[in-house]
């Protein structure tokens, strides 16, 4: 009796590409991946360049010969009508996901032989399904449900199915109990992938197949090729000495949701999303987890997708803050076409356990936090919400603007007596030798100066008594911000000592602060 | 008056952002009569200056900022020729007595080296500025008397420089106030680092390649603004207003620091003469035992002793019979040493040098023209490159030199790498923050922009990147990538020219460490060292030296004797190959293009061969030389001259100019021009073209002709013919050298084929060859070729001889892939002792690991210990049972036998080449049936036929001249067959073309001149059996 079913999706990055879209399925199709090219570099050039390599090709692209490992020249030269999409992780990973899951709801011990490859136990389910052209008929059936197309071998080792599935030319390959040997017999040895080095080894032994293999002494090979040649022994002869190694499903992480109508309205797309996010929340919630971000992916009636990422500002597992911000990212960069599928992965972390520091300063709840931080960046635009930093530039006064976070705890470091928490603050040696202190205006004000030379001997109606400069800086001349300014520190008839700007692009005169 | 003392220029690697002759340009512009270069830790820069200060009127003074412990930097300016040589000795003791980039000197590593030298105290980074920066106003307090007490008062300046910073401005308060109590003058400086303020931009540009960074990221380590360029005297004055005793020491200090590089103190080493001779006389003496040697009492004799004289008279006059000496003292350390040599390149014009036995080919024979290689108006030491054998044996030639004049004594040339092309515009985008595709993008254009106008740049080239020529990045990446190419980016070594000097040559230049262990390298390149009058010999390594060298000792070896310098002239043997274009490992002609010539020029005599050295080259096809020469020598063209006056040059090469030497004379006859005006003609057409020189010359060649009244197209023509070879034109004595190394080794390759072929083996890689068709080639030729074998193999190949029939050559264990050599040496070195009992007592006597065990029982080298390759490999992968335990018990292999194609693969698998039969033996049968012709059989069909021929790909190649047009050769077990594929065909078959190792043409069989090829019409693939060879590809 076959004891095992070997599930088998070929070409699996490309299956999980067409998964997702489907029309792609007739078409040649290659996904590619970058690869660092450093041929034309040489000693001193320092630098290598990207290219775009074939990482797998669906059946229609294979028969036009393109194959894994080409640069996009060769396999377009080979097909040139070939389509092409990156390779992307998640695509993957979800698809192998999916595939492990389909099998599971046939069996309930099934084995993740990798991407592309599931193992099922199929002892006992003769009882519940039939004979195993129907097991396999089965496992055919809810896994082409999800999107991908099978292969199917049972036999009674997991090698002797995985022939049978690669090597099988329908869809379901029944092997018959005592057949197994037979049918590994022809297998080329190359279809157990065994390392390079085995590879080699067997290659320069004229062993081609797995009855070669097989026929090999066992001892004879355990001494030579230790434990690996061993085991590609064994799987010759269609032994299984592995484990089995049952797959359970992860902590599902993702919900989604498929629409029958196309949503054109934010309005009724929240809706949507809140469900989602309940249902999400709740699971985080059972298992006591949060997430810190959010993904949300939106399958579109034009084919495409539009997906955002939403960072949360501190960790939750409570659908009103989420359904806020999402809403609030998605107004801000709205979909290009109706909505007819919405996706929400969350990623999951653990709570700090802890309550706020004794000195920490009393804050908002973080619920409130994130909603008004959300409102406000919608109304002001991101780039002018946060806290100001200084800028490592010539340019005075130059600063930029830095996300913000709730005040964290001082570390055990900065509460340390006489540190200073800000690097560009005077140090107490320089205060005490005398400089001063600038004041600075902002913005700068715009005033009338008179000038002999470069040098200004009144400012609006005030004479200046003594000044000193031109301090001269400029930058940013490779970019369309270019500037360029003369400061000029100067005493006016009133003793008053002030900082004057001239900006050399502009010509005009700003007095930027006054010194204390 | 303000002179600048203290200019940095790219010299200082990746801070200075000019040319040194920028420098003095602008200087001159300025009306500053003199200008001092600084670099740092180094003089790179000061011969360039001083040429440039000559030219542009003004005094260029020496200088470098040296490195101190503390990270500080001190500029030290030359007062005299002693001052320049504790300047280079201090140099050099800090570069090689630190790894490359650290080196650095404390500062009383100065003490007995400051003689001669002035000490400013540097900018910001000087070691007082920095110390009053920190607010140790002590520390530089003590750093100056310390400074003073090493170089006194009168030669340490507290420099001072005022670039508009604030924080400057306090530090040059203190400076001046320091200066002031302890009674040391000031001096101004403005530390430019270019000449313009628009050279600021590049300098930023260097600041983010140095600090690894962009421009949007590097803050306040870009300049703060562009006022550190040269300054003018009023601009300074104005400046320094408050201090104008800063100012006027400057002017006082530049009078002071006479030392000029005109002054080097350089000495050729005097050669060691016998008592009462003077090098002249020496020099004759040798020369004259030579010209008996050479010539005898032959027809050339009395002509040869007139060239001598001639020569030897002017050699006595430039006075340097000394250098000739000394040349020939290395020439004769390689004789001594069994090391070949010969000289090349222009040397070999000189009948002295052929006397002398530092060159091979006779130039009074072939009537050279001694000119080209020295003439008094050139006021340039001669150049003489010698060809060694590549390797070891040249790298024992130069150490020879090093201990011959002493560690210190010679140095090798630099060769400084310079921002080109592709890398220059990575860079610049790098810096820029462009995107890095964009950058891959700008880099694969600009190989194709050479130097051009800006504006053009812009409006053409970008868009077509995809660039928005209108983005301020991307103007500024137009312009910086103009700006930033050909300034020096490293300094490299250049690859044999060494300099020698009489006592310490870091006297004379400072010396850096190479990063080859036991060399060091000058700071200077060979073009300021000849500039200078240091004189520098090229040791050069060749392959082809080698190869000939280890096929006279093979021959030795085995009874036979071959002398280099007595090979018959005219052997019919060898010219028949030639002919036949039977050429696969003949120096110079052995490519595909030089095959597919050979049987049309059909070379008869020597001069010939010097003529196909020379003709298959970028030169003469771009000129269009070589059709018309190839119609001349067949007779199906007249031989005219564009002008009756030009018959006598072009005679000998039937009217075409082939030759650099031909290419001088043809201006001095139709334009009148002196031997020095047409050297310039050269030079100005040469590598180092520039638009202007090219027109100006142009402009007096055209005007010289019309003088001597030749006008209209004759005038045209001849310009043409000078100005589109001047480039490429190969010089007809280096073409001699060529063609007697392409003679020596077709001649061995003819009647010591075993020798020849088991040396060119032993040299790969070299040449254009896999190692898999010379293999083939060579029993082709009836070598027979024994395999690797563990009891019988060298490391190297080597020649068996057998009994009663010709020598054969058995591979070496080096083309065992995989085996270490010392496991290769063991293995002779175990057999020796005694024989081996079995593979497992060979692997433990040689200290074999597995792999290595294994590959040699898959290539069959264990068959004479018994096995075969199969139920040797089984055994091979037996662990090995260590030196106390006897051999595991044998056991029959379950193993098949290998297959012929097992075989094969397993052949090319191990040692990249097999003896047994060419692959497409095994497949010939199938073939013949669909028609396919062999390369043999391919000769002997008709003209047009239409024909399959198939084979293993060697050779691909579209050359740039062949408008799109691809050549094949395949290879079968006959021989090589010729495919021309037409861009319609390579478009509709690129990808067979281009990957597949084995070839199906259709085609029309094309003969010309005896030289058959296929057109090609359709192409298809042939499935590869195993291991394919290599072919050598679009080289």
């Amino acid at each position: 009796m076959s004891r095992f079913a070997c599930v088998l999706v070929e070409h699996f990055d490309a299956a999980a590409v067409e998964r997702c879209e489907p029309a792609l399925r007739e078409r040649p199709l290659a996904v590619l991946k970058g690869r660092i090219d450093d041929r034309g570099a040489g000693p001193g050039s320092g630098s290598a360049s990207r290219i775009m390599t074939t990482l797998d090709a669906n059946a229609a692209a294979r028969e036009h010969g393109v194959r894994p490992d080409m640069t996009e020249t060769e396999a377009r030269t080979r097909c040139p009508s070939l389509l092409t999409r990156p390779w992307v992780e998640e695509y993957v990973a979800s698809a192998r996901h999916a595939l492990l899951e389909a099998a599971l709801a046939v069996s309930p011990r099934i084995e993740d032989g990798g991407p592309g490859l599931a193992y099922v136990d199929t002892e006992g389910l003769e009882r519940l399904i039939g004979d195993p052209e129907a097991i396999g008929r089965r496992l055919v059936h809810q896994v082409r449900a999800i999107g991908l197309v099978p292969r199917v071998g049972l036999a009674a080792s997991r090698t002797a199915a995985r022939m049978a599935a690669a090597t099988g030319s329908a869809a379901v390959t029944v092997v018959a109990p005592g057949r197994e040997r037979a049918m590994l017999a022809k297998v080329p040895i190359a279809a157990l992938e065994l390392g390079p080095e085995l590879g080699a080894t067997f290659g320069r032994w004229g062993v081609r197949t797995l009855g070669e293999l097989a026929a090999l002494p066992r001892e004879g090979v355990a001494m030579r090729l230790g434990l690996s040649g061993l085991r590609a022994h064994e799987l010759a002869l269609g032994l299984d000495r592995d484990p089995f190694r049952p797959w359970t499903p992860p902590p599902f992480w993702e919900e989604a949701q498929g629409l029958e109508w196309e949503i054109d309205s934010l309005g009724v797309l929240a809706g949507v999303l809140e469900t989602v996010l309940e249902r999400l929340c709740r699971r985080l919630a059972a298992v006591a987890l949060v997430a810190d971000a959010l993904e949300i992916r939106l399958g579109l009636a034009s084919g495409g997708h539009h997906a955002r990422d939403v960072a949360l500002a501190y960790p939750m597992s409570e659908v009103k803050p989420m359904l806020t911000l999402a809403v609030l990212d998605l107004e801000a960069h709205p979909p290009p076409a109706a909505v007819v599928r919405v996706t929400i992965s969350a990623h999951p972390i653990r709570t700090q356990a802890g309550q706020g520091g004794l000195w920490q300063p009393p804050a908002p709840a973080p619920r409130d936090l994130v909603t008004v931080l959300a409102r406000l960046s919608a109304l002001v635009g991101a780039d002018n919400l946060g806290s100001p930093v200084r800028v490592d530039s010539h340019r005075t006064d130059a600063f930029t603007m830095l996300a913000f976070s709730p005040p964290a705890e001082p570390g055990p470091a900065r509460r340390r007596r006489g540190d200073s928490p800000q690097r560009d603050v005077p140090s107490r040696s320089l205060i005490q030798r005398g400089r001063l202190a600038l004041r600075r205006m902002r913005p700068a004000r715009r005033v009338q100066v008179e000038t002999a030379g470069e040098r200004p001997t009144r400012m609006d109606t005030r004479l200046v008594l003594a000044s000193a400069g031109p301090w001269r800086a400029s930058g940013e001349w490779w970019d369309r911000e270019a500037w360029a300014r003369d400061e000029w520190d100067v005493v006016l008839g009133d003793g008053t000592l002030c900082r004057l700007a001239r900006d050399r692009v502009t010509g005009h005169w700003y007095l930027d602060g006054f010194y204390d | 008056m303000f002179i600048e003392l203290h200019a940095q220029s790219a010299f200082s690697f990746l801070e200075g952002a000019e040319h040194p002759e920028a420098f003095a340009a602008e200087a001159a512009r300025l009306d500053m009569p003199a200008i001092a270069l600084v670099d740092r830790d180094g003089v790179y820069g000061a011969a360039r200056l001083a040429r440039a200060a000559a030219k542009a009127g003004i005094k260029p003074i020496v200088g470098s900022e040296i490195t101190l412990a503390d990270g500080s930097r001190l500029p030290l300016l030359v007062e005299d020729r002693e001052g320049y040589q504790n300047l280079c000795r201090l140099i050099t003791r800090m570069k090689l007595g630190a790894p490359k980039g650290a080196a650095a000197l404390a500062v009383d590593d100065l003490e007995p080296n400051t003689a001669g030298l002035v000490c400013l105290t540097g900018g910001a980074r000087g070691p007082l500025a920095s110390r009053l920066a920190a607010g140790d106003d002590d520390g530089a307090r003590r750093m100056l008397d310390h400074l003073v007490a090493l170089f006194g008062r009168s030669s340490c300046f507290v420099e001072v420089q005022r670039h508009y910073h604030r924080e400057q401005e306090q530090v040059l308060q203190r400076l001046v106030a320091l200066a002031r109590s302890a009674r040391v003058p000031l001096a101004a400086s403005n530390q430019p680092l270019f000449a313009r303020p628009s050279g600021r931009p590049l300098a930023d540009v260097f600041t983010c390649i140095r600090e690894k960074t962009d421009l949007d990221h590097a803050g306040r380590r870009l300049l703060a603004n562009g006022e550190r360029c040269l300054k003018s005297s009023a601009a300074m004055t104005e400046l320094f207003r408050d201090i104008p005793d800063a100012l006027d020491n400057t002017g006082e200090l530049a009078l002071r620091l006479a030392f000029t590089l005109k002054d080097l103190g350089y000495r050729f080493p005097e050669f060691p003469l016998p008592p009462g001779q003077t090098p002249l006389g020496y020099l004759r003496e040798l020369s004259e035992r030579g010209l008996r040697v050479r010539y005898g009492d032959g027809p050339l004799a009395a002509r040869a002793r007139r060239q001598i004289a001639h020569e030897l008279e002017l050699i006595g006059r430039l006075d340097l019979a000394g250098y000739f000496l000394i040349v020939w003292d290395i020439v004769e350390h390689c004789r001594t040493h069994d090391i070949l040599v010969q000289g090349r390149g222009s040397a070999a014009n000189s009948a002295v040098c052929y006397a002398l036995g530092i060159t091979a080919v006779d130039p009074v024979g072939m009537e050279l023209l001694f000119e080209r290689f020295l003439s008094e108006a050139r006021g340039e030491w001669p150049d003489i490159d010698l060809d060694l054998p590549s390797g070891e044996r040249r790298e024992a030639v130069i150490q020879h030199v090093y201990q011959r004049y002493g560690r210190l004594g010679a140095g090798m040339t630099a060769n400084v790498i310079t921002y080109r092309g592709r890398s220059a515009a990575r860079e610049v985008g790098q810096a820029l923050g462009l995107p890095s595709d964009m950058r891959d993008r700008l880099a694969k254009l600009v190989a194709n922009w050479g130097y051009q106008d800006p504006e053009e740049l812009l409006t053409k080239h970008l868009p077509e990147a995809g660039c928005d020529p209108n983005s301020p990045r991307i103007r500024r990446f137009a312009a910086l990538w103009l700006a930033i190419q050909d300034l020096p980016r490293h300094l490299g070594q250049h690859s044999g020219g060494m300099v020698i000097a009489a006592g310490r040559l870091d006297d004379v230049v400072p010396l850096e460490p190479a990063t080859m262990p036991g060399r060091v390298v000058v700071q200077w390149d060979k073009d300021d060292c000849a500039g200078l009058g240091i004189v520098k010999v090229d040791l050069l390594g060749l392959g082809m030296m080698s190869v000939l060298q280890d096929s006279l000792t093979l021959v030795r070896e085995t009874g036979g004797s071959v002398d280099l310098a007595q090979l018959p002239p005219d052997d019919p043997a060898v010219y028949r190959s030639l002919q036949e274009a039977d050429t696969i490992g003949v120096f110079q002609v052995e490519s595909r293009a030089q095959m597919a010539t050979l049987p049309r020029v059909r070379p008869e005599r020597f001069y010939d061969l010097v003529v196909q050295v020379a003709i298959i080259r970028p030169g003469p096809i771009v000129g269009d030389m070589v059709h018309p020469y190839i119609r001349r020598r067949r007779g199906r063209e007249p031989v005219t001259y564009p002008h009756p006056s030009l018959e006598p040059i072009l005679r000998r090469t039937l009217g075409v100019p082939l030759f650099q030497e031909q290419l001088l004379k043809m201006a001095m006859v139709t334009a009148g021009f002196s031997a020095t005006e047409a050297e310039e003609l050269r030079r100005a057409f040469g590598f180092k073209r520039s638009e202007r020189l090219m027109a100006e010359v142009e402009t007096k060649l055209r005007a010289g002709m019309a003088r001597q009244g030749i006008h209209g197209a004759t005038a045209e023509e001849i310009v043409h013919a000078i100005t589109a070879f001047a480039l490429y034109g190969f010089p007809e004595s280096h073409a001699s050298s060529f063609a007697l190394l392409a003679y020596a080794s077709a001649y061995l390759r003819v009647h010591h084929p075993a020798a020849f072929y088991a040396s060119l083996l032993n040299n790969q890689p070299m040449g254009f060859y896999h190692p898999a068709t010379i293999v083939k080639d060579a029993q082709r030729h009836g070598l027979r070729m024994l395999p690797i074998d563990v009891t019988r193999s060298e490391w190297l190949c080597t020649i068996e001889p057998v009994d009663g029939a010709r020598p054969t050559m058995r591979m070496g264990l080096r083309y065992v892939k995989g085996l270490r050599e010392r496991a290769g040496r063991a293995i002779v070195a175990a057999r020796q002792a005694r024989a081996f009992g079995s593979i497992h007592d060979l692997a433990r006597r040689a200290h074999l690991d597995r792999d290595e065990l294994e590959t040699l029982a898959a290539i069959g080298a264990l068959a004479s210990i018994g096995g075969t390759r199969r139920t040797n490999l089984w055994a091979a992968a037996m662990p090995h049972p260590g030196p106390l335990f006897a051999d595991p018990p044998g056991e029959p292999s379950p193993l098949s036998e290998m297959t012929d194609v097992e075989r094969l693969a397993a052949d090319y698998a191990g040692t990249s080449v097999t003896l047994g039969r060419h692959p497409m033996t095994l497949r010939r049968a199938a073939l013949r049936r669909r028609g396919v012709l062999s390369a043999r059989e391919l000769a002997g069909v008709q003209n047009g036929a239409r024909v399959l021929v198939a084979g293993s790909v060697i050779v691909r190649q579209r050359p740039g001249t062949a408008k799109g047009f691809v050549f094949l050769s395949l290879e079968d077990e006959t021989g090589i067959a010729n495919v021309i594929v037409r861009p319609p065909v390579f478009m509709r078959h690129r990808l067979t073309l281009v990957s597949e190792p084995y070839l199906l043409v259709d085609g029309i069989a094309q003969q010309q001149d005896g030289v058959i090829s296929v057109r090609a019409i359709g192409v298809k693939a042939l499935p590869a059996l195993g291991h394919h060879v290599p072919s050598h590809d679009f080289g």
